[in-house]
């Protein structure tokens, strides 16, 4: 009696061992996997010497037959950075002074693009000191700035929404608006680049003023 | 007392799966090793990066489960050693010395056949990655996996070098090759042309206006497309190349516009006064997705061409600064908290998954063919590209040495 019991227990032990229960683990997406070796190059003028077949060893002991496949997508004789036939140089703007008659920059929260009213008085010393500058015969540049984060195409049309809030300001406090150009840096120009800090940020959420000759 | 025994014995027929999922784990992927010909092995200085780019990209198909060993022996000899036995598949691989040329021959270890054998040719050693992972599409093809030709294509971005100043470059998706093609003042928002990338589209801000040109890749000729005052982007090429979605700011209205490349004529799509910007195509192309701030906030939402009504597509979040569309489905870029993570969206449920879950991760990107996200993860001033494919689960990150990702496409 005693072994015939004996012998069930053991039978039901292999048993359940043997129907555990299945458990699926799903795979997490997760970041931090860096594989291989990167190199950012920085490779400039890479010139195509338009051949396919280098300097290969000689007195090969095998034999390979059929033709290599050019997988470089452009071709033989691509002109990626041939001759640096597309790089431009000339700088962006025209000769402008930022340091002109005490015309200050005007900040701006998070996201928004309106100018609060404790900017106003900047507006109005702003807009006299732009009025006199346009009367002898200059121009007005508003460039619209902004903080890194938001992805770049929505800061741009931020900045720019930014330079029309400041453009609209000084138009109706007399400012010719044939003068005015807007133009938006979104987060290419940071007036604060030492950090990430919502004050550093702070900084360059901003519309400064140019007065163009 | 046989009664008790026979409950006990019968008791597990009663167990039952409640959930059976199918996962393709370690053990049901097609397992392979790497063996370099010995007469080329480390003859160019390339070589140990090659044999890590074709791990890598090995496992990046998501198919394979690769043994990491350094092995080298005879390209030609048909002897598999012992100790490989166990192993589906072999991959034999010879680099050049000239490290421009790559053979590769794939062996089925069962009954020792060749199942695909080719050699590739880069015109400059610096293309070097695109011999590995032309041979690995090739390859996953060749064992009639699903096609992964993602791997082949160029990546193009901006980025910033410094303040007002940024350049575009074209790299290999690991950024093993990369190279610069336009520099000089600011260059932003470049976008491939069309699917075989022979072209692509960018913003000059070195004029007196923002412009949009064409590149063409093989000429390197540069063709002035349209400008507007304020900001001009190309955010989206229809699936045939001959329509664009432009976003420009007339007066410093932004608004989205569907441009004809052959008739130059320009349909304005959004009327919205605020923002609206990044639109993209969805499906057939008669409907777009686009971020705009109609309810306050940064968000995602879709119409049809040609109809006012709008709907809002992001079931999630209210602070959604970019986004990409690839046929019904949407990602994009919620920002919560302190950090800021990729969704994948449908433009017509309201189905939503999130695929980061930590960090500062923007700028998501479908493959051409929908299945890999590329998206850019920022930590400090660092810039990272990372990689998921959605089907297989397989991701990676590529980092940059240095400038900061301001638009990216591929």
């Amino acid at each position: 009696m005693k072994k015939t019991t004996f012998v069930t227990a053991i039978s039901f032990a292999f048993l359940m061992l043997g129907c555990a229960q299945k458990t699926v683990d799903t795979v997490d997406v997760n970041d931090g996997v860096i594989e291989g070796e990167v190199i950012d190059n920085g490779v400039i003028g890479v010139i195509d010497d338009g051949t396919i077949y280098g300097d290969d060893y000689t007195g090969s002991t095998y034999n390979r037959s059929g033709e290599y496949e050019n997988v470089d997508l452009y071709g033989r004789n691509n002109n990626i950075n041939g001759g640096g036939g597309y790089t431009y140089n000339r700088d962006y703007g025209d000769s402008s002074s930022s340091a002109n008659g005490g015309i200050r920059n005007i900040y701006f929260n998070v996201n928004q693009y309106t100018i609060t009213s404790d900017k106003l008085s900047v507006i109005n010393s702003n807009a006299r000191a732009l009025n006199s500058a346009v009367r002898s015969g200059s121009r007005v540049k508003i460039e619209g700035h902004c903080d890194a984060s938001g992805t770049d195409e929505y800061n741009y049309a931020l900045g720019l929404r930014r330079a029309k809030s400041a453009k609209d300001a000084i138009v109706s406090r007399g400012v010719n608006p044939a003068t005015i150009t807007m133009v938006s840096m979104g987060e290419s120009s940071p007036e604060c680049t030492t950090g990430y800090s919502s004050d550093c940020y702070a900084k360059n959420r901003r519309v400064e003023f140019k007065v163009i000759r | 007392m046989r009664f008790i025994l026979f409950f006990l014995l019968t008791f597990n027929l009663f167990a039952v799966d409640a959930v059976l999922t199918i996962e393709k784990d370690v053990d049901s992927k097609t397992s392979l090793s790497l063996i370099e010909d010995i007469n080329t092995a480390g003859s160019s200085d390339k070589h140990q990066k090659m044999f890590s780019l074709i791990i890598n990209d090995i496992k990046m198909s998501g198919h394979f489960n690769v043994d990491a060993t350094a092995r080298r022996g005879s390209f030609e000899d048909v002897m598999i050693a012992p100790e490989l036995h166990d192993r589906e598949y072999i991959l034999k691989y010879s680099y050049s010395r000239s490290a421009t040329k790559l053979d590769v021959k794939l062996i089925r270890v069962g009954d020792n056949s060749i199942v695909f054998q080719k050699g590739y040719g880069v015109n400059s050693s610096q293309r070097y990655p695109f011999l590995a992972h032309n041979a690995v599409v090739d390859i996953n093809r060749a064992l009639g996996y699903e096609d992964i030709s993602w791997m082949k294509r160029h990546i193009i971005f901006s980025k910033y070098t410094s303040s007002r100043k940024s350049e575009i470059w074209v790299a290999d998706y690991t950024l093993l090759f990369s190279s610069v093609i336009i520099r000089g003042g600011l260059n932003l928002f470049p976008k491939w042309a069309n699917g075989s990338q022979s072209a692509f589209y960018y913003t000059s801000y070195n004029t007196l206006v923002p412009t949009l040109y064409r590149v063409g890749m093989g000429t390197g000729s540069r063709k002035k497309i349209t400008s507007s005052e304020g900001m001009i982007v190309c955010s989206d090429v229809s699936a045939d190349g001959s329509k664009l979605l432009l976003t420009m700011a007339p007066n410093a209205q932004t608004d989205i516009y569907e441009y004809s490349v052959s008739s130059g004529k320009k349909e304005r799509l959004t009327t919205f006064g605020g923002i609206d910007v990044n639109g993209k195509y969805l499906g057939d192309e008669s409907r777009i997705a686009f971020v705009s701030n109609r309810l306050g906030r940064a968000n995602i939402y879709t119409k049809s061409i040609g109809s006012s009504s709008i709907s809002k597509a992001a079931h999630y979040g209210n602070d959604n600064s970019s986004c990409d569309a690839f046929d019904q489905y949407i990602l994009y870029s919620v920002k919560e908290g302190g950090s800021t993570n990729i969704y994948l969206g449908s433009a017509y449920s309201s189905y939503v998954r999130p695929l980061t879950s930590n960090g500062v991760n923007h700028l998501p990107r479908f493959s051409n063919d929908g299945k890999v996200v590329l998206y850019i993860k920022k930590n400090g001033g660092k810039n990272t590209i990372g990689y998921m494919n959605l089907a297989t689960k397989e991701n990676a990150l590529y980092p940059m040495i240095s400038g900061k990702i301001q638009s990216i496409d591929w």
